[in-house]
């Protein structure tokens, strides 16, 4: 049997939470394989395994650490971004959302049309006693009677059928009817079934008893892969980027998912809309993460070296002021700013007495922008440069002052070098987190004001990531997905490229 | 220590097979319909849908979504099976919806489409195809301050008159009070200025044919800087009609969606068209809401027969009506004794028959900035009309081209 003893409650713990994973695994699983997410399917399975694993087993004490974490950054970091990558290369925008064969089967099935302006019969859905198939029995108004199969159309002898008091078929010999209840039960079969009404029409149900006359505008030839307007004539053949196009260039809606190769980057070099503010975009985006880090840093350390001065009273309360633009929520200090440059009611313009167009002045428009994160990013900065000058040794600079260094020249030659020395690493990432921080400019320009030219696609202070927010969803037609990701993956290249670069560069700075 | 190990396993797998019979597989009825709709019309579609629901046996599900994201979602999260039978929603979603292949087309077998108005069904149709049952429509309209004019303009120069009459008297601030660069509220003075957004072709909206600086409006454009000059048009004004409700507007431009507040604020009104400027009709633009078939509903079945059986019918839009304060796009609704009885309704009505179907293709959400930027630039005095126009006109061209 086994002991209880002080370890006990840990181990039934564990075998609740091991049992409650293996639980959800086996519960999820047959659904998103239902569903076709075959790689999560696998992926849990994997996953779940590898706890299991580790988890009973008596040695890899590290991987019980490392593992989880491991797994979750698979999931929810490494392959976002790679899925993202992969969207780059693919058309996946409106109007190209399913796959080629859901797509073309949409195209066909919305191809029927209505035969006459009243093409609607009463019918009966019925099985074949023989065969089993489904077929639709048909008055029509002439009084003839037609059994429509998926294959063939024919008349029924009056004879066979018999009517019941409101005019309906009741029974057709070699026939078994379907009630109310038995349509219902198979309605998903039945809703898009078309069978033959003869002479190239076909018959589909629109309600339980009553069956519509239609033609079919298309018709698709799978082994040729091309579609033909039945009517028209015209043929419609697949291009290389997931549409059905005629000669004559039109193209079938929808069209269906592919990958199109470098086609998303080409567009943006190539396509003067996307290229001309892109350059202009880029630019800014340089600029404004650099004044940025440059002016929030340079705030910061003057304020964390005036209450550093050992004569300061209170620190306390001025540090914990100073955290507050730090600890509000940015979506709300963001709009309240937004609120503050309103041109006609704002109170910048209020106190100042001016009526200067804050958001709607391209340079102004920017000034605003490095303003707010002027604001918003002083309090982190002044927090790791109190860190960094408290961590100054004191005898350095009192050697200084012993041989005889005026204070500027400490502040200059002895206390920026060294705080700078241990701050790098950080101000490179603060670099990278304003390169694509998106909330500074979306909540408070939008973007904007447009940049005329662009016909309203970037804004004057659009940074690459709202410039691809709004490629994504404003631009063009609909949803654009594949272009985004095509400049969101340009995007992740320039930060990676910063960052390593900066890296290395503060390394070296690190071994002098 | 094997048969421990043996006694944990076991207690895990034990573990793991009671709470996975703790969740019970959920199987779908064939005899129910799954609508989205959004909060607001969510009670109604509900209650207007219970008798038939009780009479059928066909459960009617109502889940409400947000109603920025429902397009989207249909988009997304129908080809995947996660999606609803039915959405309710306005007709400028049915261009997205129908080129992403998510809608179902309505046969003309499904509904009778002489029942309704025949620019409701228009409004639902894209490239040709009808999309959408619709169940009611909203226009703009003018709304008059009888103390400050008693009748209501039959010209727009009468229009006009009136405002520099009162002017001179100093007794209004403001002529037609329109919020400051919103281009939907302003159309029926653009139309009535011969501008418009993309030309009609017989199966629908011509792509290439873009009008916001049509020759008709060029030759019209400087007439629109006047207006603003003038101040029959505001320069400042904003979706709370300020002017007209504190009496200082004897006109303004807006919809059924302010009429409460038009009635709580005891101002003696009336509504009727936008005048005709020079002969030439100010059309306004139709919004009509509908029920969207997916394309990828279950019980397709049972949803047409809830679209045939429910929202076409007179006893549902009345309903709707009763709820949703819109005209209902159903004809004999529109002649039920609830209906007739509001006064405010046969005016939106009566001006809206001469409207136009917002256009519901894809390329429309790219119009609606630069639009209003020109109305903007026009009202600030940043560009002649003729100026501002003829940029916007080639900002969407170059967008949609």
């Amino acid at each position: 049997m086994l002991k209880w003893t002080h370890k006990s409650p840990w181990i039934l713990l564990k075998i609740f939470l091991l049992g409650a994973l293996n639980s959800f695994t086996i519960w999820a699983v047959p659904i998103l394989i239902s569903n076709g997410s075959y790689v999560f399917a696998g992926y849990f399975i994997f996953a779940t395994v590898v706890i299991d694993y580790v988890f009973l087993s008596k040695k890899r004490v590290a991987g019980k650490y490392i593992i989880p974490g491991v797994l979750l950054l698979i999931a929810f970091t490494i392959y976002p971004a790679l899925f993202t990558g992969y969207i780059a290369f693919t058309n996946y925008s409106t109007g190209h959302i399913l796959n080629k064969e859901t797509a073309i089967e949409v195209l066909i099935s919305n191809s029927y049309q209505s035969a006459a302006d009243d093409s609607a019969y009463p019918a009966r859905v019925a099985t074949d006693n023989l065969t089993g198939e489904y077929v639709f029995i048909v008055q029509r108004p002439t009084g003839e009677i037609t059994v429509a199969r998926k294959e063939s159309s024919a008349t029924l002898p009056r004879s066979d059928v018999t009517l019941a008091e409101d005019g309906t078929i009741d029974s057709a010999i070699g026939f078994k009817l379907l009630s109310e209840d038995e349509i219902f039960a198979v309605s998903d079969v039945l809703s898009e079934l078309s069978l033959q009404a003869g002479n190239d029409e076909f018959f589909k149900l629109v309600d339980i008893g009553i069956v519509e006359r239609l033609i079919k505008t298309l018709e698709y030839d799978a082994e040729k892969d091309i579609i033909t307007n039945t009517q028209t004539g015209e043929i419609y053949r697949p291009n290389d980027r997931g549409s059905m196009v005629s000669d004559s260039g039109e193209e079938l809606e929808p069209g269906w998912q592919s990958t199109v190769g470098l086609y998303n980057f080409q567009r943006v070099i190539e396509d003067e809309r996307y290229r001309a503010p892109m350059v202009q975009v880029l630019t800014w985006t340089f600029i404004f993460a650099f004044l940025v880090v440059l002016t929030t840093f340079f705030a910061g350390f003057l304020l964390a070296l005036t209450l550093n001065h050992p004569k300061l009273k209170a620190k306390r309360i001025y540090r914990s002021i100073l955290i507050v633009p730090y600890a509000m929520p940015g979506v709300l200090s963001m709009l309240t700013w937004r609120g503050m440059y309103n041109e006609d009611n704002g109170i910048i313009n209020r106190i100042i007495g001016s009526e200067l167009p804050w958001l709607s002045d391209p340079t102004l428009a920017k000034a605003a922008v490095l303003i707010t994160q002027l604001w918003a990013g002083t309090p982190y900065m002044f927090l790791i440069c109190t860190g960094a000058i408290q961590a100054l040794s004191s005898e350095v600079i009192e050697a200084a002052q012993v041989d005889g260094a005026s204070p500027s020249k400490i502040f200059w030659k002895i206390k920026l070098p060294l705080v700078l020395y241990s701050l790098t690493p950080l101000l490179i990432a603060s670099y990278a987190y304003n390169f694509s921080n998106f909330n500074a400019i979306f909540l408070l320009t939008g973007g904007g004001p447009q940049i005329i030219e662009s016909g309203g696609i970037a804004g004057h202070t659009d940074i690459l990531i709202s410039y691809t927010y709004r490629l994504a969803f404003t631009a063009g037609k609909g949803n654009d997905y594949g272009l985004a990701s095509a400049v969101s993956f340009l995007n992740f290249a320039i930060i990676a490229i910063i960052s390593v670069y900066g890296f290395r560069k503060s390394k070296s700075v690190e071994n002098m | 220590m094997t048969r421990k190990r043996l006694g944990v396993l076991s207690a895990i797998a034990t573990a793991a097979l009671v709470m996975t019979g703790l969740t019970v597989p959920s199987q779908a009825s064939t005899k129910s319909v799954l609508i989205w709709t959004d909060q607001q019309r969510s009670t109604g579609v509900r209650d207007a849908s219970a008798a038939w629901a009780k009479s059928t046996g066909i459960t009617v599900t109502v889940v409400v979504k947000d109603f920025g994201k429902m397009r989207d979602d249909l988009i997304t999260a129908g080809p995947k099976g996660l999606g609803p039978d039915i959405v309710v929603g306005p007709h400028d979603w049915v261009g997205q919806l129908a080129a992403s292949g998510a809608l179902q087309p309505i046969t003309s077998a499904q509904i009778n489409r002489a029942a309704f108005v025949e620019s409701t069904i228009k409004a639902f149709q894209y490239k040709g195809t009808l999309y959408g049952v619709p169940y009611n429509v909203e226009n703009v309209a003018l709304f008059v301050n009888k103390k400050l004019s008693p009748t209501a303009p039959a010209t727009f120069a009468e229009l006009e008159a009136t405002w520099a009459k009162l002017k001179a008297a100093g007794t209004a601030n403001v002529g037609l009070e329109i919020p400051k660069g919103d281009p939907y509220h302003h159309t029926p003075v653009f139309t009535a200025l011969g501008g418009y957004v993309f030309g009609q072709g017989p199966t629908g909206w011509r792509v290439n044919d873009i009008g916001l600086y049509s020759k008709e409006f060029a030759a019209n454009a400087s007439k629109l800087d006047g207006m603003f000059a003038s101040g029959l048009l505001s320069k400042s004004s904003n979706y709370d009609f300020v002017q007209w409700f504190n009496g200082k507007a004897p006109f303004m431009v807006t919809g059924p969606w302010n009429l409460e507040k038009v009635q709580k604020s005891g101002i003696d009104y009336m509504i009727a068209p936008v005048p005709a400027y020079a002969g030439k009709t100010a059309q306004p633009w139709i919004g009509v809401n509908g029920f969207m078939l997916s394309k990828f509903a279950k019980n397709k079945l049972t949803a047409q027969k809830y679209l045939r059986e429910v929202v076409s019918t007179s006893d549902f839009q009345v309903a709707m009506f009763k709820i949703g304060d819109r005209m209902p796009a159903f004809k004999s609704a529109q002649a039920d004794p609830a209906v007739v009885a509001s006064k405010d309704f046969a005016a939106f009505g009566a001006y809206g028959a001469s409207g136009i179907p917002m256009p519901n293709i894809p390329q429309m959400d790219k119009v609606w900035s630069d639009w209003g930027n020109a109305f903007t630039a026009v009202a600030d005095g940043k560009a002649t009309a003729a100026a501002a126009f003829k940029l916007a006109s080639d900002n969407v061209k170059k967008a949609v081209g």
